[in-house]
């Protein structure tokens, strides 16, 4: 594929993501904070959502497996995710979470379950879909092209 | 920033766990002391700060905050040769010491008191931001924080530094404990804003809600920052 599909195929990618609200405008923002001197700005936040998301599905998987709920320790948690999906704009699942700590706050676990497989869901979705931005951003700067703005 | 340049404030960016002691002696520059748990938003606050000319220190919570200005009861330093710290911003929600007891920490500090401290949360609960305004804090950004915010924030701060900056001397120098004060790096970074008990006359523009994409440019001075918000929750 030459430079100028690459870069097509790049644009209509991202206009999807936005449409169809897997990112938000914070995504922008942090893009607009990406300069030649920086150039791996974006992808390095990104990176850290990842391992924080991690980490967090596996406190809350761990801590609604208990007999007992912790549904403060689980909201502190989920908090968290919101937190920093907001930040990178992941609005999806930002918006899960949200639905999530309502769960936590009527202390409702089949609720929170149901909440954990979505923000699992809607997380694993954003994961794949910005991996595969950023894999066509290194394919039109291999390809000798810049990445449109 | 090219890269030579930044290497000196990589170190001090770091997440620390011993501090650099060489004080810094160009100090033109807003250094901001940044307090987030979260590390994502951590490097976002670092990013949009340097991006706005500011030197950063972020650190992942309030105890660690304090420990960097010297003020942690349990861990004294001593003879730290902090670096002069012209803004504090700090999150709301953070496990152990939250970014409002920070503040009180702060406010509660006669070496540190001057230095503004602004809150950041994503939640926009009135009565939050309240507490915190009657505390001392001098303003509240909404996360997640975008550029306008931080421009605001700084361009707010250099102009009170300009005004304000001989008259604030004088009155650290009177009323600081010179023994018990960490010393201060006379340069001519300005200093931070007035104590919140004094009426500041500076317009600020409202910053709470976050869908107003921009600010209005020119907004009315108002004595009460409550009321400020609570006109602009209005509108």
């Amino acid at each position: 594929m030459d430079v100028l599909q690459l870069q097509k195929q790049f644009i209509d990618y991202k206009a999807s993501l936005y449409n169809e609200g897997f990112l938000d405008e914070q995504f922008t923002q942090l893009q607009d904070l990406q300069d030649e001197n920086n150039p791996d700005f974006v992808a390095e936040v990104v990176s850290l959502f990842f391992e924080d998301s991690e980490r967090l599905l596996n406190e809350l998987t761990k801590s609604l497996e208990q007999q007992s709920v912790d549904f403060k320790r689980v909201d502190a948690h989920v908090h968290q995710w919101k937190g920093s999906s907001s930040s990178i704009g992941a609005q999806r699942v930002q918006k899960v979470c949200i639905a999530f700590r309502n769960y936590c706050e009527e202390q409702n676990v089949e609720g929170c379950l149901k909440s954990l497989q979505q923000v699992k869901h809607e997380y694993s979705l954003v994961k794949t879909k910005l991996e595969t931005l950023f894999k066509l951003e290194q394919q039109i700067v291999a390809a000798g092209g810049s990445i449109p703005m | 920033m090219a890269r030579n340049g930044a290497h000196t404030w990589r170190r001090r960016t770091d997440r620390i766990d011993s501090f650099d002691l060489s004080a810094s002696s160009d100090t033109d520059e807003v250094h901001v002391l940044a307090v987030d748990d979260s590390h994502v938003d951590r490097k976002v606050i670092e990013r949009l700060l340097r991006i706005s000319s500011c030197k950063v220190t972020a650190v992942d919570s309030g105890r660690r905050a304090l420990q960097f200005l010297g003020l942690d009861e349990e861990k004294q330093s001593n003879g730290f040769d902090g670096l002069k710290v012209d803004l504090i911003i700090t999150d709301y929600c953070m496990p152990g010491m939250t970014g409002y007891e920070l503040l009180k920490k702060i406010k509660e500090s006669s070496a540190f008191r001057e230095i503004p401290v602004v809150i950041m949360s994503s939640e926009n609960v009135l009565a939050r931001i309240d507490r915190c305004l009657e505390e001392g804090a001098e303003d509240f950004i909404a996360k997640p924080v975008k550029l306008s915010d931080v421009k605001r924030i700084k361009d707010y701060m250099v102009r009170v530094g300009e005004g304000e900056r001989r008259l604030n001397k004088r009155k650290l120098r009177d009323s600081c404990d010179l023994s018990s004060s960490p010393p201060s790096i006379l340069s001519s970074s300005p200093i931070s804003s007035t104590s919140s008990s004094s009426p500041s006359s500076i317009p600020r523009s409202p910053s709470i809600l976050p869908a107003t994409a921009t600010a209005p440019s020119s907004p009315s001075s108002l004595d009460s920052p409550t009321r400020r918000l609570k006109m602009t929750s209005s509108e």
